[in-house]
């Protein structure tokens, strides 16, 4: 059987790693090291290589989730993990100062992995912020001719991940060009 | 009402065929419904599907049944109607109007051609109560009341907000109450029990649920069978998580150049009054455009260059599985 | 940026302990000290080298390392060593929140670099706060 993954990138302090701990049926394998620069305002750890969860499917086959660091001078592992992905969900958090450029980043930055396969985008941390809206999120990814979800989550709950992981793979089947 | 079934049809073509009878049906002199081959007026024969053509052959057919030639090639075969493949909506209707002329006599022969004044056949135009999706649709500037035995709810169209009192259901629950016991008035005030209230919602998940459960299988007159269709944004989560289709069909609306019905009912096996009521709500609530596609050629069933092929079956078999693994 | 500074004092004592390491082993010839978040604090390279996506890179890699040796049971991932066809790099985590990364030519004995590396580490433990 051919490895199945699915990516999960986004700012740091989204809820990568949490919304993969959410969903796996595993304990995920965690790379959280210390912070050591103004995140550390917000939290004591981040992902520094991967994190990973899995999920069984009814014939055995296994889907892989793998995290991604948020921060940009990791965009040699964003690189590696999705080599062979199946597609991608980028969490947006809008508490940060920017998070329409923060969505442009990555937009750019998987650009590629995005053409061939297709994206979600999850808002977080909606209790903190309700701006930008919706609509201007959509604007952003107008330029793509295809119509990306957008959703807003809350990563710690099974539903909204599974939702999530739901519409990506309607993406992938009825929506990849 | 007349009935037509179909013999040696691949699953695509027969849900293609389906479609088109759904959702083109008031565009045919009679409503024209399917059913299963054995008592209907009509059958439409592959005649590329050897095998199937001669066990009809064989087995001394209904000679009662009008038949249809459905092929690729011209073939020779005493069969009175013809149809070329693939299935177009305009063909399909004039076969369908020409075998109703000949049943009727002459003097409607006529009307063979599809007719521009079709939507004069649809009942709530000439007369009766259109569906709710509809009466919401021409909703411009006054209020909407629609009261069950014990429920009421208030829709401000001018202000995109509704009201309720007496919540006992969930709003989808509540339009699900037979329409013989949902009581539509349109009016200038909110009217009784509604002054003065300050419990306004967002009228989007009333709008949707409207057009997912009041469209009577029918697309608001505002939009064109033929068209394109594309949203501009998902469905809010709560809308549409609950629905594998309502999830499908967001997707293949999401696609670059949009998608048309013939197209839908090709990609997947969803109903096609589901579809009706997904793209009514989409309509309702704002997020649907539509392209117009009659006047290019094979546009209603062909799809454009630019979209995907399909998922290969061993990927659809992997989403089917994962999906199965997430339920919502 | 890293909220991490080195005092002028405490770089001088960096760069001695590299050109140490570097008379030591004439195979040495980049050392990097880095934070466990992947910036980049102080350096001594011979050659040009892109010091802040090696920074990153060496937080990765460590950061896997350890999470391997927890994930097959072992305890404390001490060194990882990755050793190419025309070098070695290793890489080692130095107190709470810093990483030493040494990169050397295949002229050099892993035995010998690893002692090297150890006792480089030692001191800078000692003198960084």
């Amino acid at each position: 059987m051919s490895e199945i993954k699915l990516i999960i990138t986004g700012t740091p302090g989204a809820g990568k790693t949490t919304a993969i701990a959410a969903i796996s049926e595993t304990p995920p394998v965690r790379t959280d090291t210390a912070t050591t620069d103004d995140l550390a305002e917000v939290k004591d750890v981040t992902t520094v290589a991967m994190d990973f969860g899995e999920l069984t499917l009814d014939d055995g086959q296994k889907v892989f989730l793998y995290g991604t660091p948020g921060q940009q001078r990791f965009e040699f592992m964003w690189k590696i993990l999705v080599q062979g992905g199946l597609g991608l969900i980028i969490l947006v958090d809008c508490s940060r100062p920017d998070p329409l450029a923060d969505l442009d980043m990555y937009l750019e930055n998987f650009a590629d992995f995005i053409h061939q396969t297709g994206v979600v985008v999850g808002v977080t941390r909606r209790d903190q912020s309700a701006t930008p809206s919706l609509d201007e999120f959509y604007e952003r990814l107008e330029a793509w001719g295809r119509v990306f979800p957008v959703f807003e989550v809350d990563v710690r709950q099974k539903d909204d991940v599974s939702l999530m992981i739901s519409a990506l793979i309607s993406t992938l089947e009825f929506a990849t060009a | 009402m007349r009935t037509i079934s179909s013999v040696g049809l691949s699953q695509k073509d027969e849900n293609v065929l389906k479609a088109l009878l759904d959702l083109l049906g008031a565009r045919t002199r009679e409503a024209w419904h399917y059913a299963p081959a054995g008592t209907t007026d009509a059958v439409i024969l592959d005649t590329d599907n050897r095998d199937a053509l001669a066990q009809w052959l064989a087995h001394g057919h209904d000679r009662t049944l009008t038949p249809i030639a459905y092929a690729s090639a011209p073939i020779d075969l005493p069969v009175e109607h013809r149809l070329t493949k693939p299935f177009r909506a305009a063909d399909l209707i004039a076969v369908l109007n020409t075998i109703s002329s000949r049943d009727t006599g002459p003097e409607s022969a006529e009307t063979a051609e599809p007719r521009e004044d079709a939507e004069a056949d649809i009942p709530f135009l000439s007369g009766a109560i259109p569906p709710l999706a509809q009466q919401v649709a021409e909703c411009r500037t006054r209020y909407l009341r629609l009261s069950s035995a014990r429920q009421t709810v208030l829709l401000d169209c001018a202000n995109k907000r509704f009201a309720m009192k007496h919540p006992e259901l969930p709003l989808r629950e509540f339009l699900r109450t037979a329409p013989d016991q949902l009581d539509v008035v349109a009016c200038d005030q909110p009217g009784a029990g509604f002054e003065g209230i300050d419990s306004w919602q967002s009228d989007t998940p009333l709008r949707w649920w409207i057009g997912v459960e009041c469209s009577s299988a029918r697309l608001l007159r505002s939009l064109d069978s033929s068209s394109r269709f594309k949203i501009l944004r998902w469905p809010e989560p709560g809308l549409i998580k609950h629905s594998q289709h309502y999830l499908s069909l967001s997707a293949l609306l999401s696609r670059k150049s949009g998608v048309t019905l013939a197209e839908i009912a090709s990609a997947s096996s969803i109903a096609a009054d589901v579809v009706t009521g997904f793209i009514n709500a989409a309509s309702l609530t704002g997020i649907l455009t539509t392209r117009t596609v009659k006047n290019e050629p094979g546009a209603v069933l062909a799809p454009p260059a630019a979209d995907p092929a399909p998922a290969a079956p061993v990927n659809k078999g992997l989403f089917a599985r994962i999906r199965a693994r997430l339920t919502l | 940026m890293s909220q991490l500074k080195i005092s002028e004092n405490g770089e001088r004592f960096c760069q001695d302990v590299f050109d140490t390491m570097m008379q030591q082993s004439d195979a040495v010839y980049g050392v990097l000290i880095s934070t466990v978040d992947g910036h980049d604090v102080t350096r001594k390279f011979k050659r040009d080298m892109p010091s802040a996506k090696l920074a990153a890179m060496f937080s990765s890699v460590l950061a896997l390392g350890e999470t391997i040796a927890r994930e097959a049971d072992q305890a404390l991932c001490r060194y990882v060593i990755v050793e190419n066809s025309d070098g070695y790099i290793l890489t080692l985590k130095l107190k709470e929140k810093l990483v030493l990364s040494v990169i050397a030519t295949t002229d050099a004995n892993l035995g010998i670099l690893h002692s090297i590396c150890r006792s480089a580490a030692d001191k800078l433990s000692k003198n960084l706060r």
